[in-house]
């Protein structure tokens, strides 16, 4: 079965492959040829007289058509008599002139004040921004980030105003994305992409669920960040929606674009462990009954376990349109090295998108299909092992034959050698996901402003790892194990059905304009789960057959979501918009007296600017609006079958032997029957301005979230429940917060070009409710591990203080500013005063959660230069410092073996580990250049253009926090895949 | 492309309001228990919970997620701890957040070794409890099940009723004022008496008798009448602690009967703590085990952390039993497969000592030849005072409980142990029948008492060197001796407080107790443990117990 996978994996893409380039070839055929040579030629210039370079001047109804140079002049052979030209470029209102017998044609093109005014992408519709009453964000292919984006959400960050994402160092690495501050359960938005809502999480053998998408193919991306402007997504709104819109073939003839880049990683930090001379010296101050056992290498084991690593990406695109068809194809291919060993992301996609207007045009058909092949090579997590290996251990020894060259301990538990645990597993994913949909928009004839429309979407996700480990790794030459096996597949599904009609008229007698949309939507979640391990596994034809076999039951679970939906959307005279929307959703996840939910919304703008006592304003604002939303949004990320007990049957490896028999184990699962949906009321002020002639717009957003009936799994009275903590809508968390976004064009010169955009979000989290709260001495809900012992946890979840505030011991210190090293007592706060140290004298302080989140994008253009950059900051934001923590004592020099220890020690003095001393609790405010672009577009180039381009990534980071880098979504600093810095050599050409 | 566009129209016209999903490799209760063997495996996972963590082996799928490491929720792991690194047997080097206030006597009731034996116990207790309410008569007629199975489902009724007695016996002992449950209930639960408790267990044990099947004659890891005749030994030897009440003689009416059942001493100590414990002669012995299988009951509780727990350092280093191998020319040799060849482990985990008081009990502690044959120490390279908890050589190691068979051979896998954890025996019978007939009990006499002393002396000393006379044989020679033939097994904590040493004015003092080196006095509050903050938090009809 093993071996099958890949040849399944490999007949299903070249499968679709090919079908891809069957299609694009028919349409480069189908292009109309032209033969005749009557031509017109001329200037497209804008109002101020520079000229306008890439417009598109097309022969109406045909495919013939070009783009002006970068003089702005054109020339277009005419494929028929009495034509008329269409002059077109974003921005500028288009033009048609009728050509009779002119043979040149100069144009001089209008900026269009309603072009302007873009499109927003709403969820079941769009709207003109200007009248948008939501908090609606929108980022542009121009603003997003540059260098190696693995995934959509990468352009993302740093763009709007209170979006926190942070990206894994490795290749291909997920994301944690928190919109407006912190809850509890599922953080992250829904992702909706052109129009299919995606399912949470992922497949086993994949790094991030979106790989399979090309951030190339994105156009736009959309995030509804209040509940008036989610509410429409209900049980899923919570958390905010990233609505995803790629791009679309457009009329005129074939355009293909090509981008590819090289691009090259190193890790640039330095680890604060003790280099091999400091360590020898270590040894002889604090343990010098070790001197003997000194080794005589030199080993840097941080860099033995990382390597400068090489990366491409080459994306091709074909897009086009004749009159009642347009297309959009791309090809995607990016290979992307890690900086640890081992570690490597390849990704190959291919979109189709197409688009067919039928019966006069009233009926569009839009088939979507996005599919993405990815393989990832993982690697065992010996950052932790690097750390700690003794440095004057050589990397290879042969003097113990068991393991296979590579220097080991004997000791069971001690460190690992971090090369070989590298060297000695294979561990590789392969996935393959394929989002296809396709839409029906119907406008019918009889009645103008309605239509109807169908959106079937499907959704797979198929994954499988494979995990290898060599009889020569330590611990199984330890345990005896031979080789060892896992085996994993995961198949997610889901389907999307959904069916809505929307209506827009305009009501003259009363100056409105009104926007209905109404539907129902069904949606089911399929996931497939097989596991099969096990070890001393020996090679038969090929393939490696574990002996002694562990196969997991196989698990299926399923959950579906049922909805109607609504909105209606009024504009008065261009000053008063009102828009309510109402959701109702089932959901599986609930008992059925709780299963359904509503969601309604509503928010009011008044856009002062159209007001006659404004119009004192107008030559200063282009906009002024005030808008008030209120909506109520949901979570349902919470875990099937919870509202029910269900007895499920244990492992085989769970067994309990009755005579010479093990029988299998029975358990229920403690539940609370009542269980529905959380539920986020939040409340949002907003005030748009624009001025300067729309040079200058910036929002300041002022926002109440609230989390009620939050979910939370809450100890139960002990013997009333099957479990000891049962799942209970019973908590509440609030974020409030203010937000600004300023997007300003600096400069618009002839030759110089600057836009600046700028964006601050302050929030502030309190968990206001977690627990019925009857006893002082409960110190809440101990949460996330930390390493360097078993078991510990350094956050807590707990009324009244920050979500996952840390919760640690006061340190004391002398009066040179160094800890105190002694007894507990001495060592730490007796907070309660009872003489003793322990639990009840933890402290809970600070929060890993930040209080400002900053980014600032900035786009220049020079003549043919082109220069853009990120710059991200945080502050507020703690960090545990868990490297610290866990190394820093000198006992560790001689702990079972002799290891390494971090310089913290000599700061802090600890001899034995301190892992809940408050010291290790820092400050991790940063300020990151994340990404800068210096880009060159060549003149002249007579088939279309070119540029090139150098990245820079992750170029700096200005920070106050001692560890290696202060950005650390859960705030534990612990074994994390380091981030590297990029450099990316690129070329783009279009033509 | 279109065969998913022919499976979305499919789908498109499925679109309805249906929201009954069903997990597809889960049950509900009425499907579930259609089937008799449902029964058995709800039983097996009653005994199973209190040596295994969750539905996955070793770990995964939890049962308890209040505290963050599923290995700590071992039934027994917590409740060992519990009853020895509180007392002068055993010592712990981890610094796992609140391990060491068990050994210094310095516990909250935010431990969460506290918390988490506290929940293991209602855990067994609940599930016990459903499994009753399950498996009623009228419950069996619904499901249609047939008269043989339900003949066979009302022993296991009956042995379910046994584990949660056990689990109440625990509960009793180790935090006296607990809540009384009986079914699954929504209500607030408010704490019992002592007495109440005390009386429940021996209403509920004296119900079941009858029913339980006879000693000896159950299947293996099933306990029978035997089972359940030492736990009411033991509920009423400690019947002055619990309630004040003087009950040693109901005491001797249970061993006598467990003395009459045909059991049998293993020949050999050692044998009693290894991995074929279940085959070898030791099963004559062992009364009620719970089992350990290193393929099929994977877990990080039970045997698996009292093997490895108890072993570290020289102990996998190449060293034997203090005897470093040398080859012909005196160069020593390590073998590095030591630890499998003498402990059948892969390696040790460093973390159980015992204190000098423990092994004056076997002798004068600077002189092994004097000591006690059933002492299992390990010397070699370890300093008799524990001056740093942490240093594993500091304090002697005791590798009692070993995954090596009788035979010399490792058990099936060199992580998970297949020793079986003897939690009753018939040594402990014999020790108990002593101590009652020295408290006055009637049903006994002294000449059975001495000659089952001797009996585990003789056993220890392979003749009768070892044998005590009948003077010799007093209430703190018994308490002694059994530290010498019950050392490790969890019943220190339990015989200290029976005879006035753990706390109080005539308390004894070991090495940091108090957590001080040298030991000093405590609090009595440290008789019993606090009832955890976390379910007082939950649960205002709780009040907290005295001190804390």
């Amino acid at each position: 079965m093993l071996n099958h996978r890949p040849e399944f994996l490999f007949r299903y893409i070249s499968k679709r492959f090919f079908a891809a380039i069957a299609l694009v070839a028919l349409m480069v055929i189908s292009l109309p040829t032209q033969a005749q040579d009557n031509s017109i030629s001329g200037t497209v210039k804008d109002s101020s007289g520079a000229p306008v370079p890439g417009a598109t001047v097309l022969e109406k109804e045909t495919q013939n058509g070009v783009i002006t140079d970068f003089d702005g002049n054109y020339k277009l052979i005419l494929s028929g008599d009495n034509a008329t030209i269409v002059i077109s470029f974003v921005g500028f209102a288009t033009q048609e002139i009728e050509v009779g017998s002119q043979a040149t044609i100069n144009i001089v093109l209008q900026e269009d004040i309603e072009l302007l005014s873009e499109i927003v992408v709403i969820g079941y519709g769009s709207v003109e921004k200007k009248d948008v009453t939501g908090t609606v964000a929108k980022v542009n292919e121009e603003e997003f980030n540059k260098g190696i984006i693995s995934s959509p959400e990468k352009l993302l960050t740093g763009k709007v105003a209170g979006l926190q994402i942070e990206t894994a160092g490795d290749p291909g690495g997920g994301s944690s994305i928190r919109l407006r501050g912190i809850s509890i359960n599922g953080q992250n938005p829904l992702f909706v992409v052109d129009g299919v809502p995606l399912s949470e999480g992922g497949v086993t053998g994949g790094r991030n669920p979106l790989n399979f998408m090309n951030p190339a193919d994105v156009e736009s991306i959309t995030v509804l960040k209040d509940a008036s402007a989610a509410a429409i997504y209900g049980s899923r709104g919570a958390n905010g929606v990233i609505i995803i819109t790629t791009k679309n073939g457009t009329q005129g003839k074939l355009k293909v674009g090509y981008d590819g880049f090289y691009s090259i990683s190193k890790f640039t930090k330095t680890v604060d462990m003790l280099t091999p001379s400091q360590y020898r010296d270590a040894i002889f101050d604090k343990a010098p009954q070790e001197i003997d056992n000194l080794g005589e290498a030199s080993t840097n084991w941080v860099d033995e376990v990382l390597q400068i690593a090489q990366g491409q990406n080459h994306n091709l695109s074909f897009s086009g349109g004749k009159k009642a068809t347009n297309y959009f194809v791309s090809f995607n291919y990016l290979d992307n090295n890690g900086v640890m060993r081992n570690t490597r992301n390849q990704s190959t996609s291919i979109s189709v998108k197409l688009q067919q207007k039928l019966l006069n045009d009233n009926l569009i058909l839009s088939l979507n299909s996005k599919n993405g092949f990815t393989k990832d090579q993982f690697s065992p997590n010996v950052i932790g092992s690097a750390l700690r290996f003794d440095p004057t251990r050589p990397v290879f020894d042969d003097s113990d034959p068991r393991f296979a060259g590579y220097y080991q301990w004997s000791d069971a538990l001690a460190t690992a050698n971090p090369v070989a645990s590298q060297d000695l597993n294979d561990q590789n994913g392969n996935t393959f996901r394929t989002l296809s949909n396709l839409q029906l928009e119907y406008k019918l004839p009889f009645l103008d402003g309605l239509s109807l429309k169908a959106n079937l979407g499907y959704d797979r996700n198929y994954g499988e790892y494979h995990g290898v480990t060599s009889e020569f790794e330590k611990s199984n030459v330890i345990n005896n194990r031979g080789i060892s096996v896992t085996d994993q597949t995961n198949l997610r599904t889901s389907f999307l059905s959904e069916y809505y009609a929307n209506y827009k008229t305009i009501i003259a007698s009363i100056d409105s304009k009104i926007d209905v949309v109404g539907g129902y939507s069904w949606q089911d979640f399929n996931s497939e789960f097989t596991q099969l391990s096990g070890d001393n596994a020996t090679e038969i034809d090929g393939v490696l057959v574990p002996t002694d076999t562990t196969a997991t039951r196989p698990s299926t679970v399923e959950n579906r979501l049922i909805s109607f939906f609504g909105r209606a959307s009024i504009d008065i005279k261009d000053k008063y918009l009102l828009t309510a929307s109402l959701r109702r959703d089932g959901s599986t996840r609930f008992g059925e007296a709780n299963r359904w939910g509503w969601f309604p919304s509503a928010a009011v703008a008044w856009r002062v600017i159209n007001e006659d006592f404004a119009s004192g304003l107008t030559g200063l604002f282009s906009e002024l609006k005030f808008r008030v939303g209120y909506g109520v949004t949901g979570n349902q990320e919470i875990g099937n079958y919870l509202y029910n007990t269900f007895y499920k049957f244990g492992e085989p490896t769970a067994a309990y032997q009755f005579g010479n028999e093990f029988v299998n184990t029975l358990r229920p699962v403690g539940v609370d029957p009542d269980i529905q949906w959380e539920e986020t009321v939040s409340t949002n002020f907003g005030l748009d301005a624009g001025m300067f002639d729309g040079r200058l717009n910036y929002s300041i957003e002022y926002y109440i979230k609230n989390v009620n009936d939050l979910l939370f799994r809450v100890a139960v009275p002990a013997g009333s429940n099957l479990s000891d903590q049962v799942l209970t809508n019973i908590g509440q968390v609030e974020n409030t917060g203010f937000e600004l976004t300023v997007n300003s064009v600096l400069f618009d010169r002839e030759d110089f070009r600057w836009d600046l955009g700028f964006n601050v979000a302050i929030n502030s989290n309190v968990v206001k409710k977690i627990d019925n709260n009857t006893d002082p001495n409960f110190g809440g809900y101990n949460v996330t591990g930390i390493s360097g012992d078993v078991g510990q946890t350094i956050q807590v979840l707990k009324a009244g203080e920050e979500a996952f505030a840390f919760k640690t011991y006061q340190q004391q210190y002398d009066e040179s500013g160094k800890p105190i090293v002694g007894s507990l007592l001495e060592m730490y706060s007796d907070v309660n005063a009872d003489g003793q140290i322990n639990e009840l004298d933890l402290v809970i302080g600070e929060s890993p959660n930040p209080k400002l989140l900053m980014g600032i994008t900035s786009n220049m253009s020079y003549k043919s230069w082109e220069l853009g950059f990120t710059l991200r900051a945080n502050t507020g934001n703690y960090v545990y410092n868990n490297v610290a923590s866990s190394n820093g004592y000198f006992e560790q020099l001689t702990d079972r073996v002799t290891n390494n220890i971090h310089i913290s020690a000599y700061e802090t003095g600890f001899k034995t580990r301190q892992l809940h001393s408050d010291y290790y609790i820092e400050n991790a405010a940063f300020l990151k250049l994340d990404n800068i672009t210096l880009g060159y577009n060549f003149d002249k180039v007579k088939f279309g253009r070119i540029k090139a381009y150098v990245t820079a990534q992750n170029v700096f980071t200005l920070t106050g926090y001692s560890g290696v880098d202060p950005e650390i979504f859960n705030g534990v600093d612990n074994n994390l895949y380091p981030r590297s810095s990029t450099i990316i050599l690129g070329i783009n050409a279009s033509f | 492309m279109k065969k998913i566009f022919i499976l979305l129209l499919t789908v498109s016209t499925f679109s309805c309001t249906d929201l009954n999903l069903s997990p597809a490799d889960a049950f509900v209760d009425a499907v579930v228990f259609d089937d008799p063997e449902s029964y058995r495996s709800y039983m097996a996972k009653v005994y199973g919970a209190y040596t295994l963590t969750g539905q996955n082996g070793p770990a995964g799928d939890g049962d308890i997620s209040i505290v963050n490491d599923e290995g700590f929720t071992s039934y027994i792991r917590a409740y060992w701890k519990a009853q020895e690194l509180t007392t002068d047997e055993a010592i712990i080097g981890w610094t796992d957040a609140g391990i060491r206030d068990l050994n210094s006597m310095t516990w909250s009731s935010e431990n969460q070794f506290v918390r988490v034996l506290y929940y293991r116990i209602f855990y067994i207790i609940a599930y016990s409890n459903d499994f009753l309410t399950q498996s009623t008569p009228e419950k069996l007629d619904e499901h249609g099940i047939n008269d043989e199975w339900k003949a066979e489902i009302a022993i296991y009724r009956a042995e379910v009723r046994f584990l949660r007695a056990l689990a109440y016996w625990h509960a009793l002992d180790l935090f006296r004022n607990v809540p009384l449950l009986t079914k699954i209930t929504t209500d607030l639960p408010t704490q019992a008496t002592p007495q109440q408790l005390f009386d429940f267990i021996e209403t509920e044990l004296a119900e079941i008798e009858p029913t339980m099947v006879g000693a000896k004659a159950n299947e293996y890891g099933r306990a029978d009448k035997a089972a359940l005749w030492m736990l009411q030994a033991k509920l009423f030897l400690n019947a002055e602690v619990y309630v004040n009440q003087d009950r040693y003689s109901d005491v001797l009416l249970a061993l006598n009967k467990i003395t009459a059942a045909g059991y049998s001493l293993a020949p050999n100590y050692f044998e009693l703590f290894m991995a074929d414990n279940d085959a070898n002669a030791a099963a004559e012995e062992v009364i009620f085990a719970l089992n350990s299988d290193g393929k099929n009951t994977k877990n990080y509780g039970n045997t698996t952390f009292l093997v490895h727990a108890a072993i570290g350092g020289t102990m996998t280093d190449g060293i034997v039993d203090g005897t470093e191998k040398t080859t012909g020319d005196g160069t020593e040799v390590k073998d590095p497969t030591e630890s499998v060849d003498n402990y059948g482990v892969g390696g040790g985990w460093s973390g159980l000592r015992t204190t000098k008081k423990m092994v004056e009990k076997f002798g004068n502690p600077l002189d092994s030849s004097t000591w006690d044959p059933r002492n299992i120490f390990y010397t070699y390279s370890h300093d008799l005072e524990v001056t740093d908890l942490g240093t594993f050589e500091d304090g002697y190691a005791v590798p009692k409980f070993i995954n090596v068979s009788s035979q010399g051979d490792p058990g099936v896998d060199l992580d998970f142990p297949d020793t079986d954890n003897p939690m009753f025996r018939l040594a402990d019978a014999y020790l108990m029948y002593a101590e009652a007939v020295k408290r006055g009990g009637s049903g006994g006499d002294e000449t059975t008492a001495l000659g089952y002393i001797n009996a585990l002396r003789q056993r220890a000393y392979g003749d009768n060197s070892g044998d005590i006379t009948a003077g010799e044989l007093t209430l703190d020679f018994i308490l002694d001796e059994r530290v010498r033939e019950m050392y490790w097994e969890g019943t220190r904590r339990i015989d200290l407080i029976r005879y006035g040493k753990f706390v109080g004015a005539s308390q004894e003092t070991w090495p940091w107790k108090g957590g001080d080196l040298n030991g000093v006095t405590v609090d009595d509050k440290y008789i019993i443990f606090p009832i955890p903050a976390s379910d007082l938090n939950v649960n205002k009809n709780l009040i907290q117990n005295t001190g804390y």
